[in-house]
């Protein structure tokens, strides 16, 4: 259970690190809905990094693949891109990406979403929730 | 007795208002040396004085109740709980299906401190931080409070089945922010020497805090780190 525990430790650090040095590349982080995203920096001991987007330009497709990309050699492990923008807690669902290395599962609610961002495909996505 | 059964009971178990009761004498053995309390603390319901009462005329008329609402059938009344070091605190805090009430259950535990969810050396920098770091940073908090902060979290969280996109911590980073601003405010602090008493005091006031924002988020938070000390425990 250590073992299991440690290895969690560094794979999240690890993982935290990359995709912070990926998204800082397109955008700003911020924690309180100021900027383009953040991503949780409190490793709750789960397999996943968790990233609230507030600017829906980071779903682009070239964005996502290369988030995808990180987790080359993790499986078992996701990124959940969580739509949050701000002034649309209420009146949007929950909906998100789940990156995981075998798959991208796409709970993006096209009808929605701004129509500039309706024509997002994601290769190797099937359609899914924050449940899947 | 069914795992989701055995959860409800020691969820029940470790929120009642006397859950120290049953934290054995000797928790302090099990915990890191920097850590103030026992592991279950966080989840005792405690007394506030600002807690309604049932209103007179109600058969538990004067007792506490939760907010804004009646007591629910067959819980229990929220009471002062005494002092960690009463006499009565008595037995272990490694959860059992056989548990009693009063009963001495330190002589029988054989569980060694390592084996403990919350206390291994690679957990003990897991969990949510009641003042995301991000909160400190922004407002410039001196490095004695934010190491304060840095250690009041709940350690690891049970994952839960629940909807990954949820956006309620972003929510409370931004409640957060504002409660910390308004302490340092009222208090004339200046926030780059911000006290490690004044840090340990705004976290008391944050665990009163009336926002929802915080109360829910951080209620949420400590269930699912109960729940992870629990299965934890349940496995070996």
């Amino acid at each position: 259970m250590e073992d299991e525990d440690q290895k969690q430790e560094e794979v999240w650090t690890q993982l935290h690190h990359a995709v912070t040095e990926t998204l800082a590349q397109y955008g700003t982080k911020n924690a309180f809905g100021e900027g383009d995203y953040w991503i949780n920096d409190d490793n709750y001991g789960w397999a996943r990094i968790q990233v609230g987007i507030q600017n829906l330009n980071l779903y682009r497709p070239a964005i996502v693949h290369e988030l995808r990309s990180l987790l080359g050699d993790l499986p078992g492990w996701a990124i959940t891109m969580a739509v949050d923008v701000v002034g649309k807690e209420k009146s949007w669902p929950l909906m998100g990406v789940t990156i995981r290395k075998h798959e991208i599962i796409d709970g993006l609610n096209r009808d929605i979403l701004p129509e500039v961002f309706r024509t997002y495909h994601y290769a190797d996505s099937r359609p899914g929730t924050g449940y899947d | 007795m069914s795992s989701t059964a055995y959860l409800t009971r020691q969820l029940e178990r470790w929120t009642r208002p006397n859950a120290h009761l049953f934290v054995r004498p000797d928790w302090r053995r099990f915990v890191p040396r920097d850590q103030d309390d026992h592991p279950f603390a966080l989840y005792e319901n405690k007394y506030r004085p600002d807690q309604p009462r049932v209103p007179a005329g109600n058969p538990d008329g004067g007792q506490w109740t939760a907010d804004g609402g009646s007591r629910s059938p067959g819980s229990q009344p929220t009471i002062k709980p005494p002092p960690i070091n009463d006499p009565r605190v008595i037995s272990d805090a490694v959860p059992d299906n056989d548990w009693k009430p009063g009963a001495q259950y330190a002589q029988n535990n054989t569980r060694q401190p390592e084996e403990w969810g919350r206390v291994t050396a690679s957990n003990k920098g897991k969990g949510h931080h009641f003042v995301p770091n991000a909160v400190s940073e922004e407002l410039q908090i001196s490095d004695e409070a934010r190491r304060v902060f840095d250690k009041a979290r709940t350690g690891p969280l049970n994952d839960p089945s629940a909807n990954w996109y949820d956006n309620e911590h972003r929510q409370y980073n931004r409640a957060v922010r504002e409660e910390l601003k308004t302490y340092i405010d009222k208090n004339n602090i200046e926030s780059g020497r911000m006290t490690e008493a004044q840090a340990r005091d705004f976290i008391k006031e944050l665990h009163k805090s009336k926002n929802s924002a915080i109360r829910s988020f951080n209620l949420r938070a400590v269930r699912r780190h109960l729940r992870f000390l629990l299965l934890r425990i349940g496995r070996e």
